[in-house]
């Protein structure tokens, strides 16, 4: 009953104060502006996209009669959708490609990052939801709590509200229960619109999974704004002065928020170093020489494929073989260059998410980088989902290669590279469909990071328990 | 009435020193956060170096890869086509390095998004120019803990600690008054307050820079003193907006707010803002576009006629068609004619693409002429030499170098020329040195204006203010 009566009175007496009204309408205002240009932004991208997708669908369909072989140079391209939520959390899609070139023979890297196109001062941060969420709201906090016992203390009314019954622990979750409304309040309106948005854009037919990570999002977000409500007013209840309270507060947001995550990435980049892209090529190129352990050569590779082939039609010569064998050789090599390549594209990778798991481990001291890492998985914005989706279109340029393969196995005779399919024939290959992983498949990516936000949280009100006991107040 | 003169220098000189000592030893007045502030900068500005250090290695072990890469690459390629030089050609790539300065590692702005070194073979350049380096999106995003990034984020909280309650402080501790009745100089005493902190968060940051000489091995350039100008400049800036807070006379909770709120907006809020607008200001053409109307441009010239593609190659080039025709296994006049088409008919689009990039690059250093963070992060890019601008000339570099590498390969490929009369370990990786001048007075203008006009303020203000106790 105490605790509502504190929590109502913050509650109300924030809302009378117009320097924090003009602030949070500030704050308020970037948060819709960036929902909305956010929305904007991923609307035409997702559009390119799909428009991209369809032209590079409408490339292939629209080949001439052409050797099978011909058309896996010509190749085609796999562009990477927009997932729903992308527009609350850009997350990596700026830096990572947009597209991958799909051709027979070699694997290509996702190309084309919006970084690419951008002038330095994108490296100050882009203006999404999840930039406004994860680094203002909290900064507002801190100046809506940080003089929240101090003040009080200075001006002499806990001890009124102490003499009317209230004990500690009422004063703080009062106060934690006041501020969060209030942060409530300010967020509500702009989560409010982006979920409008996102129902609005499917025509209010989004799938259970958009709508489960919207939920979880701002579960998660909710989750991230209590931990700041209930660190400030503890920070502020410890605290000799409101200066020193502030002092306080803001060193860990800047540390916490802009100084340890730029740090980490520095440390995880020089703890688990990579190969200089000409060096990776090279070992992919000795690979496929050599073999794959060194000892088995391509030509020797060959010699053996040609000897079983031989064998298992029952001829002596390629000439006399009923299908093509060039088809044969090449599908080979394929499987061989693909093993390669996942080698190689494989380790490089591990050590990439070797560096990111820096990250996880120190969100276990500090929230922003574990809240950062679920927002960015929860908005499919993250390295796994971008892992995800290069693994698919890997997965679909081998299907495309070798039916061509294939097809050039059968259709024709060895040495043939000039007979042509029929145009009809590209219409059966089957298109490039990306499907976003479920939410589960995404949470259990981020399953660390999801354990550091409650261990910390609970950790918190442990802490705040034990630390309340020893708190003056008056 | 000179004695009283002397005894008021005399004061004024001991109050100096007593601010000093109060500045940098006092308990009181969080003398003792004032020292672990100063050593926090210091020991990130030397991790800063670090992190430099550790850039310009990986830097220049990719150029050494690909320098070997090239000398052992060339000749093993050359021994397996020594009979068919058009072959040999499809396959040798041809490398051009990006300059990487000392000075990059100082602010290395966007040069881990853009790959520094560029390897072209003389097909179509539009499918090879976007080739990105491996690197992780997750650090990309995060970005470097560098020099540029400690002067431009973390000095102004430093010097918003050092500055927020100069006078607020002393007035709350009712000192004010004895100081302004002391003082006949008043101004010129709050001067000497700034100045003195200012002396002390200079020396840091030449500190940081005179180890990072040494450490990084930066020459000692007029391309190194504008950038200490503008790392200067930028200080110055932040001091004028101190001073001009202080001048406001208001509470100390209130000059802190205030201080951190421009901190705020000025490296937080507008330059996202900002960097959307431009964004969303000039829409780039995916870059891709480029890409499949080369690939288009190309692959339907399998299927065309082969003198019509000819005819397009000499309109082109008209002094190859003087070039008589060998007898080859394989037609590589004609194939590197679609290669070549390829590339011209998507001419269009890449131009489109340079275009707005450029548009980008110079709206967003007009609009940083009046947002002195953004000019600073912007300038030290530009001066370091790992800006958009230098990535525009640079591709422009490779494209002309790719021109020159066709030029001279063309005439050997018609000809079918003997491969092994070529020495072909000559051919070295070839580096583009960015040259594009730099005004002092781009640079440096921005500064001026922005320090005389708080400054100012702030002076004037003190005038009004200064004797309200």
């Amino acid at each position: 009953m105490i605790r509502q009566l504190i929590a109502r009175n913050e509650f109300t007496q924030t809302r009378r104060d117009r320097r924090f009204v003009v602030a949070a309408g500030v704050v308020l205002l970037l948060l819709v502006v960036a929902t909305w240009t956010g929305f904007r932004n991923y609307r035409s991208l997702a559009d390119k996209r799909e428009q991209a997708n369809q032209s590079a669908r409408a490339a292939w369909l629209g080949q001439t009669e052409k050797n099978p072989h011909s058309a896996a140079h010509y190749g085609t391209f796999a562009f990477r959708p927009k997932s729903d939520l992308s527009f609350l959390d850009f997350g990596l899609d700026t830096y990572t490609g947009a597209s991958v070139y799909l051709e027979g023979h070699r694997q290509n890297d996702a190309k084309f990052s919006a970084a690419e196109d951008a002038t330095v001062l994108i490296r100050f941060g882009e203006m999404t939801v999840a930039f406004v969420l994860q680094l203002l709201i909290p900064l507002l906090t801190i100046f809506l709590c940080f003089s929240t016992f101090t003040r009080e203390r200075v001006e002499n009314t806990l001890k009124l509200l102490v003499s009317q019954g209230a004990s500690t622990p009422d004063l703080y979750w009062g106060k934690v229960w006041g501020y969060s409304q209030v942060v409530g309040l300010m967020v509500g309106p702009a989560l409010l619109l982006a979920g409008g948005l996102l129902f609005a854009q499917t025509g209010f037919d989004a799938t259970a999974d958009t709508g489960l990570r919207l939920v979880l999002f701002v579960l998660l977000y909710a989750l991230y704004f209590f931990l700041f409500v209930a660190g400030s007013v503890f920070v502020s209840a410890r605290s000799s002065s409101s200066r020193n309270s502030l002092l306080t507060l803001l060193g860990v947001w800047i540390v916490a928020c802009i100084i340890l995550p730029k740090a980490t990435a520095n440390l995880g980049e020089s703890l688990f170093s990579v190969p200089s892209s000409y060096a990776f090529r090279k070992q992919i190129n000795e690979d496929q020489e050599k073999g794959i352990d060194g000892h088995n050569p391509s030509s020797a590779r060959a010699k053996e494929l040609e000897k079983k082939i031989l064998a298992q039609y029952g001829v002596d010569s390629v000439s006399k073989l009923p299908v093509n064998f060039d088809g044969i050789v090449m599908q080979e090599g394929e499987k061989y260059t693909s093993m390669v390549y996942q080698k190689h594209f494989g380790a490089l990778q591990d050590q990439f998410e070797r560096q990111n798991s820096l990250a996880d481990i120190v969100g276990f001291l500090n929230p922003y980088l574990a809240v950062r890492d679920l927002s960015m998985g929860l908005s499919g914005s993250d390295y796994a989902h971008f892992l995800d989706f290069k693994a698919k279109a890997e997965q679909y340029r081998f299907g495309l290669v070798e039916r061509l393969n294939n097809h050039m196995k059968t259709f024709s005779k060895t040495g043939d590279w000039e007979k042509t399919v029929s145009r009809d024939f590209w219409a059966q290959t089957p298109d490039f469909q990306y499907q976003l992983p479920p939410v589960g498949w995404a949470l259990r990516r981020h399953a660390l990071s999801g354990l550091a936000l409650m261990l910390f949280g609970s950790m918190l009100v442990w802490g705040v328990r034990r630390g309340l006991k020893t708190v003056s107040i008056a | 009435m000179g004695g009283s003169l002397a005894i008021n220098q005399n004061l004024n000189r001991s109050m100096i020193r007593l601010a000093f000592i109060q500045f940098i030893r006092s308990g009181r007045y969080a003398g003792a956060g004032i020292r672990i502030g100063l050593f926090f900068l210091l020991a990130i500005g030397v991790i800063s170096l670090f992190v430099g250090k550790q850039f310009a290695q990986q830097q220049q072990q990719g150029i050494t890869d690909v320098v070997q890469f090239q000398q052992t690459d060339f000749p093993r390629q050359a021994a397996l086509h020594h009979d068919d030089m058009g072959l040999l050609l499809y396959y040798l790539k041809f490398s051009v390095i990006n300059q990487t300065r000392p000075l990059t590692a100082l602010a290395i702005g966007q040069r881990d998004v853009n790959p520094s070194v560029q390897s072209v073979t003389i097909r179509g350049l539009e499918g090879q120019k976007y080739d990105a380096d491996l690197t992780n999106p997750a650090n990309l995003l995060l970005g470097n803990v560098d020099f540029s990034f400690v002067l431009v984020y973390l000095f102004p909280l430093l010097i918003i600690a050092f500055t927020y309650s100069i006078i607020s402080d002393e007035k709350e501790n009712g000192t004010w008054s004895i100081v302004a009745v002391q003082s006949r100089h008043l101004l010129g005493f709050i001067g000497q307050l700034f100045l003195l902190r200012l002396a002390v968060v200079m020396a840091v940051m030449l500190l940081i820079v005179a180890l990072a000489i040494p450490v990084l091995g930066i020459p000692l350039d007029g391309v190194l003193g504008l950038f200490l100008g503008t790392s200067v400049g930028y200080i110055l800036f932040w001091f004028s907006v101190c001073f001009w807070v202080a001048s406001l006379q208001r509470a100390s909770s209130t000059n802190a707010i205030l201080l951190l709120g421009i901190w705020l907006v000025l490296l937080i809020v507008l330059p996202a803002g900002v960097n959307n607008y431009i964004t969303a200001r000039y829409p780039v053409p995916e870059a891709q576009a480029t890409t499949l109307a080369q690939r288009k441009g190309y692959h339907e010239k399998w299927d065309t006629d082969k003198t019509a593609t000819l005819e397009k190659f000499y309109a082109h080039y008209p002094q190859f068609r003087q070039v008589p025709v060998v007898d080859m296994p394989t037609d590589w006049r004609w194939y590197y004619a679609m290669q070549q088409l390829g590339d011209d008919e998507s001419a269009g689009q890449a131009g489109e693409l340079r275009q707005k990039l450029e548009q980008r690059e110079r709206a967003s250093r007009s609009i940083a002429q009046f947002m002195p963070t953004l000019h600073t992060q912007l300038q030290l890019g530009e001066l370091a030499r790992s800006g958009l601008g230098n990535q525009l000339r640079f591709m422009d570099y490779t494209s002309q170098f790719h021109e020159k590498m066709r030029l001279y390969s063309y005439p050997k490929i018609f000809t079918n020329a003997p491969v092994l009369a070529e020495k072909w370990t000559d051919f070295k990786v070839d580096t583009f040195t960015d040259e594009a001048p730099i005004h002092p007075l781009s640079v440096l203008g921005t500064f001026v204006l922005f320090i005389a006009l708080f400054a100012g303020l702030g002076w004037f203000r003190f005038r009004q203010t200064i004797y309200h106790l």
